[in-house]
């Protein structure tokens, strides 16, 4: 059995001349929407950006750069387990970790991301087990060279809250603590060998995180 | 550099104060030229929409910086503003149209895909892993897609690179003006050391290669295979 | 006949012509001051109906235009017109030199020509030629030719089709506009440009020719709006179109004068239009009312002009920021099967009714 479409009455076509009187009817209220637009400033909706950069918030939600958040004390909740690193579609993240002196466990030495590749999908956010990560709305990022668009997010290299927390001496604290800064060892190009940092199926030639001036004038590393 | 101009710096060079004129008429050609920026539309993806479209709406308005005549043609344009990813089989029309322009010129790369390649930077067979290997870029906007926000930002980035980087004294040359502020940890030296360093032993940049690149050779070394020769990226 | 003032009307071109038997530098001064003048003219009105353009169509679309360029954008023309003067000049390799270098001048030159006959104010004419309304039409003509000399020496298909394009639009609309425009030589009963405005002391032609007179006015201006390649007939040139249409190949200056161009055109549609069916520099005279009729005069001649020119360039403007564009077959439909045919008949009554001295107020 076939489902019966409801048929509408077929509507009469309307005559030229009664067409000619819709169509400039229907003009002039066109142009009476945009007049009502042009005498009505209060229908304006720019939002002057640089001019009001002191109170502009972008909500909370927004994924526009990513950060590693460190607490009131400068510590950070990456333990090294490089889980964002294999959920990252495209490799923008590069986890370093080396093994603590004391502990003998693995921690973080550098998290590189890289911004000119990242395609801000949150899967790292997501999948990390410690939510080291996260992603925030700061979004005047613009540079004149891409390289410095790869960052290095941790600002120190030793292990997470949590463990620095069981240590109870603070200068015990600071021993297992090396600072590290926004950019860490040489500006990377395109997937060069980052000092430290395995590069795509190239074995890591040296492990010095920063250069020095032997390094220039010697031979390379 | 237009039809002024050529003869300026030639009259003016060896009246006596002529520094100060010079200096000063720098300063107002280079106003004319930053706050007129005319963006050639070149919207091939998501980008387009954000970058493009909606920083032309009512509520992020880029008439406001007076750079909304978006001109069609190459030859009035000033700004190639790459919004989108760009394909091997795109490429060499991009050169071409950045060939086309009109000097001053200039390129603003917003997007992942147009720094970097994006999210197709892994294991794409088609993709450019970013515009930087065809035309030489003057400002990078990160994003994916940036916001209307933030490519102003990138734009008063540009308006800054113009308003300090040219000159008539040295014309065609364009330098990079040092951000408000250098990001905490690093100093010039250390920029400059690790530079010095990644281009004598490191980065395989053929600066000749990339000035004399042409469309031909460009396509050429496209479908050579190499994703780039220019910029190896290892992660083909 | 209600007289209340007497306009005396005076042209550079008289004054000229009456120095030069007692000092010919003094009537070349004049002549020089009628040339240097119209061009200072159209450059600033240039600027200043591109910067009005962009806030206008700015509030008409909830949004406010230039800002940052000096207050509220004021400079903005300014720093379009230097950076446009500093661009690089391209010819392409393979355009006709000769022809490419004076296609913009042929558009700009058909707009300054005109500026020369408007009567702005009973003092501020240049030239008053007697058959001031044929000049006109005649030399609008040049900016067709401007057109399609652009599109043919670019050496570029796409800008052949668009100049192309163009000129079958603009020489279309030329009749409609001309037939709209003989209404009011009809009723007038002159071409000189001063007498029609003078004719109009007792009332504009909009109204005072009765239907005849607003049909060719809506008539006139739609016309001209098609003329002068503005949107929603802008196919020619229209941005998502042809790329560029006529003037892709063109950069910097000559782009500029292009662009310019388009603008004083629109001026000039406006200024013609508003001398022929709104009065010109006449002011507003309701009947006998002396006193309404003396504070109307109080408002200089020159002020009036502005004001109608004023009003005629925002309806323009509306259009172009309301309506969208029209498809080149739709655009020659309109012109063919509905103006013309309207024009016609409009014209017809125009004739009847100064044949049968049918007017409704005293002439």
């Amino acid at each position: 059995m076939t489902m019966q479409t409801p048929t509408k009455p077929a509507k009469k076509p309307v005559g030229p001349i009664r067409g000619f009187f819709k169509g400039i009817s229907s003009l002039l209220k066109g142009m009476g929407v945009t007049f009502k637009y042009f005498v009505h400033p209060s229908t304006v909706v720019t939002q002057q950006y640089p001019e009001n950069r002191e109170t502009l918030k972008m909500p909370d939600r927004a994924r526009i750069r990513l950060s590693m958040p460190h607490d009131e004390n400068g510590y950070h909740k990456c333990t090294g387990c490089h889980i964002c690193e294999d959920a990252c579609p495209n490799r923008s993240i590069t986890v370093v970790d080396r093994k603590n002196a004391t502990t003998k466990r693995q921690e973080i030495d550098h998290f590189i991301w890289r911004m000119d590749s990242c395609t801000f999908c949150n899967l790292c956010v997501v999948v990390c087990p410690f939510t080291a990560l996260k992603m925030h709305g700061d979004f005047e990022n613009s540079v004149y060279d891409r390289r410095l668009l790869i960052y290095n997010l941790n600002r120190y290299a030793g292990p997470a809250a949590p463990a620095l927390a069981k240590i109870e001496d603070p200068e015990e604290r600071k021993r297992n603590i090396d600072e590290r800064g926004v950019y860490s060892g040489l500006i990377p190009m395109n997937g060069s060998a980052i000092a430290g940092v395995r590069a795509c199926g190239k074995p890591p030639e040296s492990e010095k995180v920063r250069v020095t001036e032997d390094d220039i004038k010697g031979e390379s590393p | 550099m237009g039809l002024v101009t050529e003869k300026l710096p030639i009259f003016l060079e060896p009246v006596p104060g002529g520094s100060v004129l010079l200096a000063s008429m720098d300063k107002l050609i280079n106003w004319a030229r930053l706050n007129s920026l005319w963006p050639l539309t070149f919207g091939t993806s998501c980008c387009a929409i954000e970058v493009m479209m909606a920083t032309g709406a009512p509520k992020h308005d880029i008439a406001r910086f007076g750079a909304e005549v978006a001109r069609p043609s190459p030859r009035q344009a000033d700004v190639l503003v790459i919004a989108g990813t760009i394909v091997k089989r795109m490429a060499p029309t991009l050169r071409t149209l950045y060939e086309q322009m009109a000097e001053p010129r200039y390129v603003i790369a917003t997007g992942s895909c147009a720094i970097s390649g994006g999210p197709f930077v892994y294991g794409s067979y088609s993709t450019v892993r970013g515009a930087d290997e065809i035309i030489p870029v003057d400002v990078y906007v990160p994003g994916c897609p940036p916001r209307p926000e933030g490519y102003f930002y990138g734009l008063l980035t540009l308006q800054k690179m113009i308003r300090e980087g040219e000159t008539l004294r040295h014309p065609g040359v364009r330098r990079k003006p040092v951000l408000a502020e250098l990001p905490p940890g690093i100093t010039m030296e250390d920029i400059r050391r690790d530079l010095v360093h990644l281009l004598e032993k490191e980065a395989r940049v053929d600066l000749r290669e990339a000035e004399n690149a042409t469309a031909e050779s460009t396509e050429r070394l496209l479908r050579s295979g190499n994703s780039s020769s220019l910029i190896r990226s290892t992660r083909d | 006949m209600n007289e209340t003032t007497v306009w005396q009307v005076k042209t550079i071109a008289q004054r000229a012509q009456e120095a030069l038997p007692d000092s010919v530098w003094l009537s070349a001064g004049y002549i020089a001051l009628g040339l240097v003048g119209a061009g200072a003219f159209v450059a600033l009105l240039g600027m200043v109906l591109i910067y009005a353009e962009r806030k206008i169509a700015a509030h008409f679309q909830c949004r406010m235009g230039p800002m940052r360029v000096g207050w509220h954008g004021i400079l903005q023309s300014i720093a379009d017109t230097l950076k446009l003067l500093l661009k690089e000049d391209i010819v392409p390799e393979n355009a006709d030199k000769l022809l490419h270098l004076i296609a913009p001048f042929l558009c700009l030159l058909g707009a300054l020509l005109t500026i020369a006959v408007l009567p702005m104010s009973p003092t501020l004419q240049v030239a008053d030629v007697n058959i001031g309304v044929l000049y006109i039409s005649a030399v609008s003509g040049l900016g067709v030719l401007g057109l399609l000399v652009a599109g043919w020496s670019s050496n570029n298909k796409w800008s052949l089709i668009g100049a192309m394009r163009a000129g079958a639009q603009i020489v279309s609309y030329e009749l409609s506009a001309t037939l709209a425009l003989l209404v009011v030589v009809l009723l007038s009963g002159t071409l000189q440009l001063s007498k029609i405005v003078e004719s109009q002391a007792q009332g504009w032609w909009i109204w005072r020719a009765h239907g005849v007179g607003i049909v060719s006015f809506i008539i006139f201006l739609i016309a001209s709006v098609a003329e002068i390649n503005r949107t929603p007939f802008d196919i020619a040139e229209g941005e998502s179109e042809l790329t560029a249409g006529f003037h892709t190949e063109y950069s910097g200056m000559r782009f500029a004068f292009f662009f310019l161009a388009e603008f004083i055109n629109m001026f000039i549609v406006s200024a013609v239009c508003s001398t022929l069916f709104l009065g010109g520099w006449m002011p507003f005279h309701i009947g006998n009312l002396a006193g309404f009729n003396g504070i109307m005069d109080l408002i200089p001649p020159g002020l009036w002009f502005a004001g109608k020119t004023s009003f005629i360039i925002f309806l323009i403007m509306w259009f172009r920021w309301t309506f969208p564009r029209l498809r080149v077959d739709q655009l020659m439909k309109l012109e063919w099967k509905l103006l013309l045919p309207i024009g016609f008949v409009n014209l017809f009554a125009a004739a009847v009714i100064v044949l049968y001295n049918l007017y409704f107020f005293p002439k």
